[in-house]
């Protein structure tokens, strides 16, 4: 009899387990909320703009249904724990950023700047100087002013690259900040730098005095104020009372969670643990959409992509034919399907579709064509295929579940692929010291302005690009020169010439696949709302409230 | 056993040091290096080399490990190379979490496998036997996460009994507190009572099987007296050793099940250690794992003299 209960329980686990199973993306119902960005204006990211740009105190979004309330304690788990605090790093949890910190101007919805701690903004004629005016009234965490010697403090720590932080190559032009009042600073630049108002984005304030303990005890103008960190275990902050934008934020306070299990941290949300997760993985998000009372929020595309990467210095690579072969092997719909789990935005070309910038008639460069693949293998004298391999960034996750997908159709025209999965601190060094054949890799521009892609992407800038491309004497001089043209022209019709022949000689060149777009997801209870994602993938919570009596 | 005890610990003192020579090498064998992953794809070479100095990391490895070794012995295990956190407080933040799991986890799989492992060797090819064989079998062939994920499923999203993740503080909410420790622990504890049950089963049926417990029933002891004073404390030399590593084991953390139940134990910092190559914090890590394992050695063979009276240590 009792091991007849037994068995019962067993079986009753196995049943909920099924139920619980994810289940396919036909079959989900569709309550997903994504961040709409109908278009992307990046007026005031091109160095054309001279007239004053100014907008009032930005008012907080209208709510659907009822007004923000004030109370109340968001839980939530943005994965791992947090590795350092420190705002000018990017380390897992840099999602948090927008909670404590705010930077002058911030990246809008509509995908183009708008002033946040600044006022108002200009860009000088020549395009070198940005002349930014300061709200009054905005307050450190410590109950001191934010003004403009703290803009010219933190230039400067931008500008350091002995400090060996992320910002420092968004500022390579940039000489300095002068403080002209108060409330008044000069960021100027010895070249015109379209990327210079993503670089004042990113540029988060804290004060001199915080420095020290920053990594640990962060301290800015944000909606929250640090409280604690014990790592491992929590995060805790708490209503900023001083906060500039008054009546924000609504959350007496907010604690991060670390649960890094993905499995773990979306049974937590189910079992009402916590209000809101980061990163939901794509397998994981049919359930989550399906789960009552849950609402998905997606960064918009744009900012980051996977991709397959070819050392060109390495055989059979070195042939643009084969290179060209393999870009007509890669099946982005399968992988959408398979690898997104249907919740993909596949694309070829590095641009998102809404920038200005997108050459919309190279978008089919490449498709997939097998046949064509073959020809171009055997051109190259490659008709029986050969052996490679490719290194992947983590053993687990979309950049091995596409690497995956790709060795069986590779194994169609012959190619055998290797995949070596290595963790990413072992797999760093292989990358940065160009020791690989092929790898699956995550990169981008992060950045509005579409020069970014050329400046931050390790794929696509002419400089410290670890696919050798800057040893071809033919092409990649031509390539180096359509970024330099398309980041200096003053009219966008020219930078955007100029940047699409840089794309034809990525394309034709193969050296890099583009194959989708990588966007955080955020699940919430439907009780949160006023939630904002932005197109870096960051979490806003300023005029977030719960609904929840 | 006063000298025995100060001579084992002094021992342990050359051992530390060979350990830490040998921890602060292989850590360094390891492919990657804290630089590079601070810095990141984007760095340049500059910024890179900064971080080098700034670690100290362009240092030769002896004076390296000498300056840590000078370190260490004034009880300064550093700074983590990533957030600039005194290892020590990181370490030791976690210990009580660790110590507290598994404790617990120890003394649920020690009720557990007691009872079951010796009544399945005194009855073996019984119903408890069988049930002893199936728990056993169950336990070593269900991984740890996916019980732990059932635990949550079944006890927190279907019954909403226990918390699914984290560690309440102990004396702000202490009934929370237990709560949220019964499914780590149980997780634990239910993986090692299958492995202890079966040791005791074979153990006590090998016991059994002498002429010292044949003479003693021959001399018409009760079963009872027989049992606990002539079969059980000699099966118990085995498991008290294999208890012992066990409890090594969870001392040095559990990287699973911290992981699901967002348990800030010192598995997860390991990890953590390893994948940023954070020198600093994962030297000291080791050497926390070392030295709970040789306290752990030292206790497992004391209590060797007080189960079994022939052992003596002078």
């Amino acid at each position: 009899m009792r091991t007849l209960k037994l068995f019962v329980f067993a079986l009753a686990l196995i049943g909920l387990v099924a139920c619980v199973a994810p289940a396919s993306p036909a079959a989900e119902k569709v309550v997903t909320q994504v961040v709409p960005v109908k278009e992307t204006v990046v007026v005031a990211g091109t160095p054309q703009v001279v007239e004053k740009v100014v907008t009032a105190t930005p008012k907080p979004p209208a709510t659907p249904d009822t007004q923000p309330r004030r109370g109340g304690t968001l839980n939530m788990s943005l994965g791992p724990d947090f590795v350092t605090l420190d705002p000018y790093r990017d380390f897992e949890g840099r999602e948090f950023k927008p909670l404590v910190f705010d930077s002058l101007l911030r990246i809008s919805d509509k995908g183009d700047f708008e002033p946040w701690l600044a006022e108002s903004y200009e860009l000088s004629k020549d395009g070198k100087m940005i002349t930014v005016r300061l709200r009054k009234g905005v307050m450190f965490h410590t109950g001191r002013e934010m003004k403009a010697d703290d803009v010219v403090y933190s230039v400067g720590l931008a500008r350091d690259s002995s400090l060996g932080h992320d910002l420092t190559d968004r500022f390579k032009t940039c000489t300095g900040a002068t403080k002209v009042d108060d409330y008044t600073v000069q960021v100027n630049f010895n070249a015109i730098t379209p990327g210079a108002f993503d670089a004042l984005a990113g540029l988060y304030m804290y004060p001199k005095e915080a420095a020290d303990k920053i990594k640990t005890v962060p301290v800015g103008t944000g909606p929250f104020k640090f409280q604690e960190w014990v790592p491992g275990d929590h995060m805790t902050l708490v209503r900023f009372d001083n906060y500039w934008r008054k009546g924000e934020p609504y959350f007496d306070k907010v604690v991060i969670k670390p649960i890094p299990d993905d499995q773990a941290r979306m049974v937590n949300l189910l079992a009402n643990a916590i209000d809101l997760l980061g990163r939901a993985p794509l397998s994981s998000q049919a359930l989550l959409a399906q789960s009552p009372g849950v609402v998905l929020t997606t960064q918009p595309p744009g900012f980051s992509f996977d991709t397959f990467m070819f050392n060109i210095a390495k055989p059979p690579f070195d042939n643009v034919l084969v290179r060209q072969a393999m870009n007509y092997t890669v099946d982005r719909d399968k992988m959408n399907k398979l690898a997104y789990y249907g919740r993909g935005s596949m694309t070829l070309i590095p641009f998102p579709a809404t920038s200005w910038a997108y050459p919309k008639d190279l978008e089919k460069y490449y498709t997939y064509d097998l046949d064509k693949a073959k020809q171009l293998l055997a051109k190259a004298g490659f008709a029986n295929g050969f052996d490679t391999e490719i290194l992947v960034r983590g053993t687990s996750g979309t950049a091995l579940d596409v690497a995956q997908i790709w060795q069986q159709d590779l194994a169609k025209v012959g190619v055998k692929m290797k995949i070596t999965p290595m963790e990413s601190a072992a797999y760093l060094p292989k990358l940065t010291s160009s020791d690989f054949t092929i790898v699956s890799h995550a990169t981008g521009g992060s950045a509005v302005d579409p020069s970014g892609l050329f400046q931050a992407a390790a794929c696509c800038r002419p400089f410290r690009n670890f696919f050798q491309i800057e040893q071809n004497k033919d092409w990649f001089p031509k390539y180096a020169a359509a970024i330099q043209a398309g980041d200096t022209a003053v009219e966008q019709d020219k930078r955007k010439a100029a940047y699409r022949d840089a794309i034809t000689i990525y394309l034709e060149q193969g050296w890099v696949i583009t194959l989708g777009w990588r966007q955080f997801t955020y699940a919430s209870k439907d009780f949160v709302k006023g939630l904002r994602v932005d197109m870096d993938g960051k979490l806003w919570l300023n005029s977030a409230w719960t609904a929840k009596q | 056993m006063g000298r025995y005890i100060q001579r084992r610990l002094l021992q342990m003192i050359p051992v530390l040091f060979i350990v830490s020579a040998v921890i602060f090498l292989v850590v360094r064998l390891i492919p990657g290096d804290p630089a590079r992953v601070i810095a990141g794809p984007n760095a340049t070479p500059e910024q890179i080399d900064v971080l080098v100095r700034q670690f100290g990391l362009d240092k030769p490895i002896w004076q390296q490990y000498l300056i840590w070794l000078q370190n260490m012995l004034q009880g300064n295990m550093g700074y983590s190379y990533i957030n600039d956190y005194p290892v020590n407080d990181l370490i030791l933040q976690r210990i009580p979490a660790t110590f507290e799991l598994a404790f617990v986890a120890a003394m649920i799989a020690v009720v557990i496998a007691f009872p079951l492992g010796v009544l399945a060797a005194l009855r073996p090819g019984s119903m408890i036997d069988l049930i002893s064989t199936l728990f056993a079998a169950l336990s070593f062939s269900i991984p740890g996460f996916w019980l732990a994920l059932m635990f949550i499923l079944v006890f927190s999203l279907a019954l909403h009994w226990l918390p699914p993740s984290g560690r309440p503080d102990l004396t702000e909410q202490p009934v929370e507190h237990f709560k949220s420790l019964i499914m780590p622990a149980l997780t634990l504890g239910i993986a090692l009572a299958a492995k202890l049950a079966r040791y005791l089963r074979s153990s006590v049926l090998e016991v059994l099987s002498r002429d010292h417990v044949r003479t003693a029933r021959g001399k018409g002891l009760p079963e009872r007296i027989v049992l606990t004073r002539h079969v059980i404390r000699n099966a118990l030399m085995p498991v008290v050793t294999i208890l012992g590593l066990q409890t090594g084991d969870l001392l040095s953390g559990s990287i699973i099940v911290e992981s699901v139940f967002a348990w800030p134990g010192i598995g997860r910092l390991t990890v953590q250690a390893i994948g940023w190559r954070d020198y600093s914090l994962l030297q000291a890590d080791v050497l926390y794992i070392v030295l709970t394992f040789m306290v752990i050695n030292l206790v497992t063979d004391l209590s060797y003299a007080a189960i079994d009276p022939r052992i003596r240590f002078e």
